[in-house]
C-alpha cells in the first residue's frame, strides 16, 4: 500500500478551478517532484496535502489513516517555503527549538536533539546567529532543519531552491537528496525546474493546467513523453512530420560532409553555450535546433551549410499522443 | 551517522489543542468586534437619535434640521467653519510643502535639525498657539501694530493658530510624499532639457500629488473640527465646534447641540471619504524599483531653502517662546519681572494640580489600555480572523474614529453612557471614560499603523506553526510581539501625547474630580486667567517632549535597540 494516496482531489477558487480530478500515489521514502509551468497548481496541491488549503472534493490517505478532513495541526509534515519562513529575531537553535516545543523535551535533550539537526545540514557552527547574518543558502538549510525537527512522515518543499543564485542550487540539490534518502523521509518537492526535478526526483509528476498530465521516473519522462506539452516541457525538443514524431536536440548529429543519409541543412543560428553549442538549422520543413559538443562544434561554427544525422532509435513516436 | 528517532506527540493531544485555539481567538474577535461596536457606534447613533428628537426625546424627524437652517446666526457658524476650513488648508499646504521641498530637494544643511523642529506643534495642546497669539496681537500685545488696527481676535488668530498647530500633520504627509520621488525621473528630465518649472511641474508635482491631495483633506478635516483654537481666540467668531459647547454646556440644548454635530460630521465624512480615496490610489502608483533622488549643489537653492525653513521655524518658536515665556512673567505687561506664581494652580479656578496629574494619569492608561487592546485586536483581526464579513465589520469600524469630529465623539459619549439604564453607566465620570473615549477618538492611525506592521510579516510564519504545532498564542508571543515593536512604540506614545493634548472630546466627559490639564487651560482662558493657561500649556507640552525623550530612551534604546537581528549582517 502506498505511503499517500491522493483520490479524486479537486480544488476551485471562486468559479475559476485549479485542481481538476487529481489521482496519486507516493511510495514511502520516496523523492517525488510536482513539476509544471507557474500557476499549474502544483503550490495548492502541496496546500491540500498539508491541510492548508480544503479540497473541494476527493479524499486523502496517510499511512493509513483518512486525512481528507483532518485540520493542518494534526497533520503529520514538515514543510520548507521558498521564503524559507525563519523567525528573524530568533537564532538557529531557538528557530529549530520553536519547532521541538510540542515534544515537551528536557532542557538538555532538547539541546542534543538541536545539534543533531544541525549537525545534519551541516550548520553545527551557526547555532547562535541569526537569519541575517546567513547566506540563503544557509538560511535554506536551517529551515529544513526546522522541517525535520518533529520528525515527520512527509517532508513538503515549495521551491526550496529558488531562491538561490545557480551554483548554490546546485549543491543544495545533491545536498537535500543525500539527506532524504538518508533519513528516508518520504519527500514532494514543488518546482518549475525541470532540471531540477530530473536531477533529484525518484518520480516526477508532470502537472499542467491543474491536471496531471504523465507520472514517472525521470528516464520515463524524458524519454518516452506521453503527450506533446510533456516533450516539450521537459528539455528542449524538435517535432516533425506534422508533429507525429520528435527528436531531442542533442540526438541530432552534424557534420561538414554528407553521408549515406544524412541531408543538407542551412544554418541559421549559433549560440556557443559552453561545454556544448547550440545551432539552430533550417531545411525545406521547417527548423531544427541541435546541440554539438563544443569540441566539435568549433570546426563548423562558420559553415553556411552542413549535413544533418540521425538515430531511427532517438526518433520519438508522438502519434495518438495528446 | 546521526540518528533521528523521536517519538511522535500523540495525535488527540495536538487535535486537544487545535480546539482550544479556535475558541479563544473567536471569542476574542467577538469580544473586541462588540467593544468597537459598544465604544465607537452606539454613541454615534445616539447623537443622530438625539438630532431627530425634541427635549423630551419624542421622534420629531428633522424639525431640529429646519429650525437649525432658519437660525441665521447658526447658519452663518457653518460659513464660517467652511472658510476656515479652506484658509487653513491653503496656508498650512502651502507653507508645509514649501518646507517639506527645501528639506527633500535641496541640499540645505542641518536638515535633521529642522525636521524635528517642524513636530514640536504636535505636542502642544491647541490652545497653546491661541493663548500664544494673545500674548502677542491682543490688546496688550508686543506685536499688535503689526495688524494695522484688525483684531487677532476672529478669523485671523483662528487661521494663525491652527495653521501652527495642523502644520506638522501636513508637513509629515507631504514630505513622505516627496521622498518617494524616483531619481531616474529627473534624470531623464535632465536629459531632455527640461527647464526647473517644466521639471517642478511635471515630476516633483506629479510625483507628489496623491500625498498633496491627502495632506489637504487631512489638514481641512483637523481645521472644521478643532475646538481649542477657535474657543480661546475666536472672540465672537463662532464655528460648528464652538457652537455645540455653547448649545450643550451654556444652553443645555443637547438636541440642538447634535443637530449641530451632526452638521459638523458631513463636511468630515466628505474630506475623510476623499482622504480614503486618495490613499487607495496612492498605493497602486508607488514603485518599488524607485532610485533615492540627490539634489544638486547649488548655494542658491540651499540659501532660499535655509531663509523659507528658517523663517517658518522662527515662526513656530516665537508662538511657543512667547507661550512659555509669558507663564514666567509676574503681571503682563506691567511687571515683567519672572515668577513662579503662574504655575500655583491650585490658587486658581480651573482643576488645579490634580487635573495635572489627572492627565497624566488618564494618558498613561489611555496609551497601555489603547496599545495593547488596538494590538490584539489588529492582530486578530489580520492573521487569526477566517470569516471575511466580521474582519471587514472590524475594519470599517476601525476607520470610523477618523471621520468623527472630537466634539461630536464627546456629546456621543455623554448621551450614551450617561443613561442610567445603561450597564457601563458606572465608567460616567472617571478617568476610565475620558481614557476610553480617547482610546476611540484616536482609534484610526493606531489601527492602520498596526496593520502596516503585519503586512510585513509573511503569513507562512503562521502555517510553519501549525505544521510543529504551535499556537497562535506562542506566535502572538514569539513573533508578532517582537517584530512589531517599532509600531507598538509609535503607537504608545502617539496616545500618549493625543492623550495629554486634546480638549474636544473630553471637555463634555470630566467630573469635578477628574478635570485634565488641558481643559483647566481651557477653563482658566475662560476666566480670565490667562498667564496660568499659558502655563498649564507648557507644562502639557513639557511633559509630552519629557514623555518622548523617555520613549526615546526606553524603545529606542533599550528594546528596539537591542534587537540586533533587526540591523546585524552577514
Ligand atoms: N488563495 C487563492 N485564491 C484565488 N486563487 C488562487 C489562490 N491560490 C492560488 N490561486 C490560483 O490558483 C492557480 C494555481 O496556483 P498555484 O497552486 O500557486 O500554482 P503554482 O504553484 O503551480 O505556480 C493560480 O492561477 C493562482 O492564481
Ligand atoms: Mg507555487
Amino acid at each position: 500500500m502506498s505511503y499517500l494516496n491522493i483520490k479524486n482531489v479537486s480544488k476551485s477558487f471562486g468559479s475559476k478551478e485549479v485542481l481538476s480530478n487529481i489521482n496519486l500515489d507516493i511510495q514511502q521514502g520516496e523523492l517525488v517532484c510536482f513539476l509544471g509551468p507557474s500557476g499549474c497548481g502544483k503550490t495548492t496541491l502541496l496546500r491540500i496535502i498539508a491541510g492548508l488549503e480544503q479540497q473541494n472534493s476527493g479524499t486523502l490517505t496517510q499511512a493509513g489513516h483518512d486525512i481528507s478532513s483532518l485540520p493542518a495541526i494534526d497533520r503529520d509534515y514538515g514543510i520548507v517555503f521558498q521564503s524559507y519562513a525563519l523567525f528573524p529575531n530568533l537564532t538557529v537553535s531557538k528557530n529549530i527549538a520553536f519547532a521541538l516545543k510540542s515534544l515537551k523535551l528536557a532542557k538538555s535533550e532538547q539541546k542534543k536533539r538541536i545539534e543533531e539537526l544541525l549537525e545534519l545540514v551541516g550548520l553545527a557552527d551557526h547555532k547562535n546567529k541569526h537569519p541575517n547574518q546567513l547566506s540563503g543558502g544557509q538560511q535554506q538549510r536551517v529551515a529544513l532543519a526546522r522541517a525535520l525537527a518533529l520528525n515527520p512522515g512527509l517532508l513538503l518543499l515549495d521551491e526550496p531552491l529558488s531562491a538561490l543564485d545557480a551554483k548554490v542550487r546546485q549543491f543544495l540539490r545533491g545536498e537535500i537528496k543525500k539527506l532524504q534518502q538518508r533519513l528516508g523521509v518520504t519527500t514532494i518537492m514543488v518546482t518549475h525546474d525541470q532540471e531540477e526535478a530530473l536531477a533529484m526526483a525518484d518520480r516526477i509528476v508532470v502537472m499542467n493546467h491543474g491536471c496531471i498530465e504523465q507520472v514517472g521516473t525521470p528516464e520515463d519522462i524524458y524519454q518516452r513523453p506521453i503527450s506533446k506539452f510533456v516533450a516539450d516541457f521537459i528539455g528542449s525538443i524538435n517535432f516533425f512530420d506534422n508533429d507525429q514524431f520528435a527528436i531531442r536536440p542533442e540526438h541530432i548529429s552534424l557534420s561538414l560532409s554528407a553521408s549515406e543519409k544524412s541531408r543538407a541543412v542551412e544554418v541559421a543560428a549559433v549560440e556557443y553555450l559552453g561545454s556544448f553549442t547550440r545551432f539552430t538549422v533550417k531545411d525545406e520543413h521547417g527548423l531544427y535546433t541541435v546541440d554539438i559538443d563544443s569540441n566539435e562544434a568549433s570546426a563548423m561554427a562558420h559553415a553556411n551549410t552542413l549535413h544533418m544525422h540521425w538515430l531511427n532509435e532517438h526518433v520519438l513516436n508522438m502519434q495518438g499522443a495528446a | 551517522m546521526t540518528s533521528i528517532s523521536i517519538a511522535q506527540p500523540s495525535n488527540s493531544k495536538a487535535a486537544q489543542r487545535k480546539r482550544l485555539t479556535i475558541k479563544w481567538t473567536g471569542i476574542a474577535a467577538l469580544v473586541t468586534l462588540a467593544a468597537l461596536a459598544i465604544f465607537v457606534l452606539l454613541p454615534l447613533v445616539e447623537v443622530v437619535s438625539r438630532a431627530l428628537a425634541d427635549k423630551d426625546g419624542n421622534f420629531v424627524g428633522i424639525s431640529n434640521f429646519i429650525t437649525y437652517f432658519q437660525s441665521p446666526s447658526l447658519v452663518n457658524s457653518l460659513f464660517n467653519t467652511l472658510s476656515i476650513g479652506l484658509m487653513v488648508t491653503f496656508f498650512v499646504v502651502t507653507l508645509a510643502f514649501s518646507y517639506a521641498y527645501a528639506l527633500t530637494h535641496t541640499r540645505m544643511p542641518f536638515k535633521g535639525f529642522f525636521r524635528a523642529l517642524a513636530m514640536l506643534p504636535i505636542f502642544a495642546p491647541s490652545l497653546l498657539p491661541a493663548i500664544a497669539l494673545v500674548y502677542l496681537f491682543g490688546n496688550q500685545g508686543i506685536l499688535k501694530e503689526w495688524l494695522f488696527g484688525a483684531s487677532i481676535y476672529g478669523p485671523i488668530g483662528i487661521v494663525i493658530g491652527m495653521t501652527f498647530w495642523i502644520f506638522p500633520h501636513a508637513f509629515m504627509i507631504i514630505y513622505t510624499a516627496l521622498q518617494q520621488n524616483d531619481g531616474r525621473l529627473y534624470e531623464a528630465a535632465t536629459s531632455c532639457k527640461a527647464g526647473f518649472w517644466h521639471t517642478f511641474y511635471s515630476v516633483t508635482l506629479s510625483n507628489a500629488r496623491y500625498g498633496l491631495l491627502s495632506a489637504v483633506f487631512v489638514s481641512f478635516t483637523l481645521a472644521v473640527t478643532d475646538f481649542g483654537v477657535a474657543k480661546v481666540i475666536g472672540g465672537q467668531y463662532d464655528v460648528l465646534a464652538t457652537d455645540i459647547y455653547k448649545q450643550v454646556i451654556g444652553q443645555q440644548n443637547f438636541a440642538m447641540g447634535s443637530v449641530v454635530g451632526v452638521v459638523l460630521l458631513l463636511p468630515a465624512l466628505f474630506s475623510f471619504a476623499a482622504d480614503r480615496w486618495v490613499q487607495k490610489k496612492q498605493q497602486s502608483t508607488l514603485n518599488a524599483k524607485s532610485t533615492p533622488f540627490t539634489p544638486e549643489k547649488s548655494w542658491l537653492t540651499s540659501g532660499v531653502a535655509l531663509a523659507t525653513t528658517s523663517l517658518i521655524t522662527i515662526t513656530l518658536l516665537t508662538i511657543v517662546g512667547m507661550a512659555v515665556y509669558a507663564s514666567f512673567i509676574k503681571f503682563w505687561p506691567y511687571n515683567l519681572s519672572f515668577s513662579l506664581n503662574n504655575y500655583q494652580f491650585d490658587l486658581m479656578d480651573g482643576g488645579g494640580w490634580e487635573s495635572y496629574f489627572n492627565s497624566l494619569k488618564m494618558a498613561t492608561l489611555t496609551a497601555m489600555i489603547g496599545t495593547v487592546f488596538i494590538f490584539v485586536t489588529a492582530w486578530l483581526n489580520e492573521r487569526c480572523q477566517t470569516n471575511a464579513i466580521m474582519r471587514q465589520a472590524v475594519d470599517f469600524l476601525s476607520m470610523i474614529p477618523m471621520a468623527v469630529p472630537g466634539m461630536v465623539l464627546g456629546l456621543a459619549y455623554i448621551f450614551f453612557f450617561n443613561q442610567p439604564n445603561n450597564p457601563l453607566n458606572f465608567m460616567y465620570g472617571t478617568l476610565l471614560i475620558l481614557a476610553v473615549s480617547s482610546i476611540a477618538h484616536f482609534y484610526t492611525v493606531c489601527h492602520l499603523s498596526f496593520k502596516t506592521a503585519f503586512k510585513q510579516i509573511d503569513k507562512e510564519f503562521d502555517q510553519v506553526a501549525l505544521s510543529v504545532n504551535r499556537s497562535r498564542w506562542d506566535m502572538l508571543v514569539k513573533l508578532y510581539i517582537p517584530l512589531s515593536m517599532p509600531a507598538i512604540s509609535s503607537v504608545f506614545l502617539y496616545l500618549f501625547v493625543n492623550a495629554m493634548t486634546t480638549v474636544s472630546a473630553v471637555v463634555f466627559l470630566y467630573a469635578s474630580d477628574t478635570a485634565l490639564a488641558s481643559v483647566a487651560v481651557l477653563n482658566m482662558d475662560d476666566a480670565g486667567d490667562i498667564a496660568p493657561a499659558a502655563a498649564m500649556a507648557t507644562l502639557i507640552m513639557v511633559t509630552c517632549l519629557a514623555a518622548k525623550a523617555v520613549h526615546w530612551l526606553i524603545f529606542d534604546v533599550l528594546i528596539i535597540g537591542r534587537q540586533t537581528w533587526r540591523t546585524a549582517g552577514a
